[in-house]
């Protein structure tokens, strides 16, 4: 056979058990003769639940399998820079003036976390903004409605459980499930722009609301190392490159004030997650020995020489494929000490480095690739991804017959509802949803501890890869 | 939220889900009544029921709480990083069709002549291979040279900033510009008669075909080395980059211009190597490979994989082109 080498006899069953991630991470049991599956950290009687800030696009707030974990609503900082809030169709949104103040904690104890003094200056400049800047409610459709795919997504896999919903006495959905099922979760949008300002409102919003588990499962642009490594372009803007002209207070496209905030931005997920879990993704270069930003600058040996913001207590994840090998795409498989493994999906990759084909792909069958690598060489590809909810409707990932989600109707094309998931975002989503469960069977405390002390808790509850 | 009772759903790699065969046979109308009014159903009255046990009965609630989807089976989309590869397909599609566009490849000097078109190799490969369906991956030996693979990721972001400084000193020398213009098309073959001193191609027929035959036949056989490795351009993975020529619509290794400009160097240094400009040939290939590089959309180990590509397949290439070069050779000794 071709490639047998390669290969190695590995033959993909041909189903799995529909959450074999859960299973996987010991979250559920296997299943019993009787076709039953034990879940030992999810007792009949809901707990109190624990907070988990998703700060990523969006959400589809209303999916059956999210709803119910969703008490304070969604907040948008792409939209506006402080906040916005949706009311289409007569949706009901909580009072924007209980957003900032009435919330579980105060800018005060954040700005207490801070221990550089420029830093707590900023935020007060920032806290007088937010102050003074109502959240406004806009009359229109939330946009995660139809374009938060990415967010849903990891969305379910920390929070999704099974929907009372019914037609005729049919459920409309499946009974999905989340590695925490009872969590409460505070969907935050974020902006995919240069700009780093929405991305701080949503950390203080987070903590303001009383998250115990802040996942942040997206990237964003390296503000130094980006002008660093364009410094001799032509092509560069006031973005990328420091200009002396005058601008108003406001404009954020400027060198300067940009590498500012992504100093607060940094030196707050450093100080909150010493407070509070910080879940990040490593991201999805396939860097062996390196994470993608902000993860990599507070890691120790991965940011800049003298880092103020290393954390030992961050929650870095990367990605394992179901037979436990490192997802090809993965950050950090040379530095796996630092991070956090969890399962994930795979994708193609033949290089110097690293060698998974699909064993069922064309590729396969059609192509030799002996020659190509070096002898004894296997490929450690596994063509399994784990299964999320996806915004309802045919916009996001997986598409229906319906154009739109019809208006006030939960009984949608089921095949729209749901999507195979992967990437370090799906990681580091089972890891949040993870955390946030062992806090809330009590077996770790809120107060995080460090990332080697969370592999050992994880081990001796059983959980984890 | 209702109280736990995890179904056993089962999923494919390519997002079936689907409910497993019931452990146990029962008539459809059972079911459909079973269905509708769970809960207040005498069993014991249902056709063909084994007799009632609580195992059954749990087995039996399990599969009427079932959703209708589950028992059909549903389909999921990929998301996420399947993304990625749905983008790679359609990548491919377009460089199908712009292929077939290009239409036939003209040789100067052999206008008249049959020539097959470029755009077909994928599915010639094909037709050939219906010979050999069982062994479709090593059928044809010069699909499984020994080229090493191209470097991993952190191999490629050292080479990511090499290629941001040739875009950098690209941006002022206009006549390199006019270099990678002219270079654009490999089948452009004055590149290669020039150096030969050949002015009209009319006048070398045999030389001018047997250029552009083996710049016809390395591109379908780089095409397939660049499916097999599908290796991101630069600016695909460093968007900050802004390359000077659009990206083909193919992956990035090997180089197809350093494979095809450094094979027609072997053939010609082995045809005619008592004339200086054949080994010249190999400096012109090392031209127009780094002029892609220069143009960002091309690594330095693209180009070298074209280099060894050359090698490698040089023997198979003398094989299949030994007429063509003989005709070749009668025009020059």
């Amino acid at each position: 056979m071709v490639n047998e080498t390669i290969f190695d006899g590995y033959t993909p069953d041909k189903s799995l058990f529909f959450l074999w991630h859960l299973e996987q991470i010991g979250v559920l049991g296997v299943a019993q003769p009787n076709g039953k599956r034990e879940a030992p950290f999810w007792p009949d009687v809901p707990p109190a639940p624990v907070k988990v800030a998703l700060i990523d696009t969006g959400i589809d707030v209303a999916h059956p399998n999210l709803a119910d974990a969703i008490k304070g609503g969604q907040i948008d900082f792409a939209t506006r820079l402080y906040g916005a809030r949706y009311s289409a169709m007569g949706d009901t949104v909580p009072a924007a003036a209980t957003l900032w103040d009435g919330g579980a904690r105060s800018m005060a104890e954040l700005s207490a976390l801070l221990p550089n003094a420029d830093d707590k200056a900023w935020l007060a400049t920032l806290e007088q903004k937010l102050t003074d800047t109502p959240i406004e409610t806009l009359a229109v459709d939330d946009p995660s409605r139809f374009f938060g795919a990415h967010g849903t997504a990891c969305a379910g896999l920390i929070a999704g459980h099974p929907s009372e919903d019914r037609i005729d006495g049919v459920p409309s959905t499946i009974d999905y499930y989340g590695v925490n099922p009872y969590c409460e979760l505070i969907p935050i949008a974020t902006p995919y722009s240069h700009e780093v300002l929405p991305v701080i409102n949503a950390l203080i919003y987070a903590w303001l609301q009383g998250a115990d588990v802040i996942h942040m499962p997206r990237g964003l642009p390296d503000v130094a190392a980006r002008s660093e490594t364009l410094k001799y372009s032509q092509q560069v803007n006031r973005i990328d490159q420091a200009s002396d002209d005058t601008l108003v207070p406001d404009d954020q496209a400027s060198l300067a004030r940009l590498k500012r905030e992504a100093q607060l931005l940094e030196a707050l997920l450093s100080a909150l997650s010493k407070e509070v879990y910080v879940v990040l993704s490593a991201g999805n270069d396939g860097y062996a020995g390196k994470v993608s930003y902000p993860a990599k600058n507070l890691l120790a040996g991965q940011g800049p020489a003298a880092n103020p913001h290393i954390s030992d207590t961050v929650v870095v994840v990367g990605a394992k494929n179901q037979r436990g090998e490192f997802s090809s795409y993965t950050n950090g498989a040379g530095i796996a000490g630092q991070l956090l493994f969890m399962p994930s999906d795979d994708d193609f990759a033949v290089d110097q480095d690293r060698l998974a084909i699909d064993v069922t792909s064309r590729e396969a069958g059609d192509y030799n690739y002996e020659p190509h690598v070096m002898a004894g060489r296997t490929s450690t590809h596994a063509p399994w991804s784990v299964l999320s909810t996806d915004v309802r409707g045919s916009y996001g990932y997986a598409v229906g017959a319906d154009e739109d989600p019809p208006i006030g109707h939960k009984g949608l094309e089921m095949g729209s509802m749901y999507t195979l998931f992967g990437g370090t975002s799906a990681a580091s989503s089972i890891a949040a949803g993870l955390i946030s469960l062992l806090i809330q069977s009590g077996k770790i405390a809120k107060k995080p501890i460090t990332l080697g002390n969370l592999k050992m808790a994880m081990q001796n509850e059983g959980v984890g890869l | 939220m209702p109280k736990f009772s995890i179904p056993d759903y089962r999923i494919t790699p390519s997002g079936d889900v689907f409910f497993p065969e019931p452990t146990i046979t029962f008539q459809p109308q059972a079911l459909e009544t079973l269905n509708t009014v769970l809960g207040n159903v005498d069993l014991g009255a249902l056709e063909g029921m084994p007799p009632t046990n609580e195992a059954l009965l749990t087995d039996l609630a399990r599969h009427a709480e079932a959703p209708m989807m589950a028992m059909s089976g549903m389909t999921v989309s990929h998301g996420g990083a399947h993304a990625k590869a749905k983008a790679k397909a359609k990548a491919k599609a377009k460089a199908k069709a712009k292929a077939k566009a290009k239409g036939n490849v003209r040789s100067p000097g052999n206008e008249g002549a049959v020539q097959t078109s470029n755009a077909v190799w994928e599915e010639l490969r094909d037709l050939t291979l219906t010979q050999f369906p069982n062994a479709r991956a090593t059928a044809l030996p010069w699909e499984s040279l020994a080229l090493p693979a191209p470097p991993g990721p952190d191999h490629t972001d050292l080479e990511l900033g090499d290629i941001l400084k040739k875009e950098y000193a690209l941006k002022g020398n206009e006549p390199r510009k006019k270099e990678i213009i002219d270079q654009a098309t490999a089948a452009d073959v004055t590149e290669v008669l020039r150096p030969l001193g050949i002015s009209d191609p009319s006048a070398m027929p045999a030389t001018a075909a047997l250029v552009d035959t083996v710049i016809d036949i390395c591109e379908r056989v780089g095409h397939l080395y660049k499916d097999k490795f599908d290796r991101p351009r630069p600016n695909q993975i460093a968007t900050h980059l802004r390359p000077f020529v659009d990206n083909p619509p193919h992956a990035a290794f090997p180089s197809n211009h350093s494979f095809q400009l450094y094979s027609v160097a072997e053939v010609m240094s082995r045809l005619i190597p008592e004339f200086p400009a054949s080994t010249e040939l190999f400096y012109v290939a090392q031209r127009v490979a780094e002029n892609r590089e220069a143009a960002g959309i091309h690594y330095a180990s693209d180009s070298y994989a074209g280099r060894e590509m050359a090698r490698l397949f040089s023997p198979y290439l003398y094989i299949a082109c030994r007429r063509l070069m003989r005709a070749a050779a009668s025009e020059w000794l």
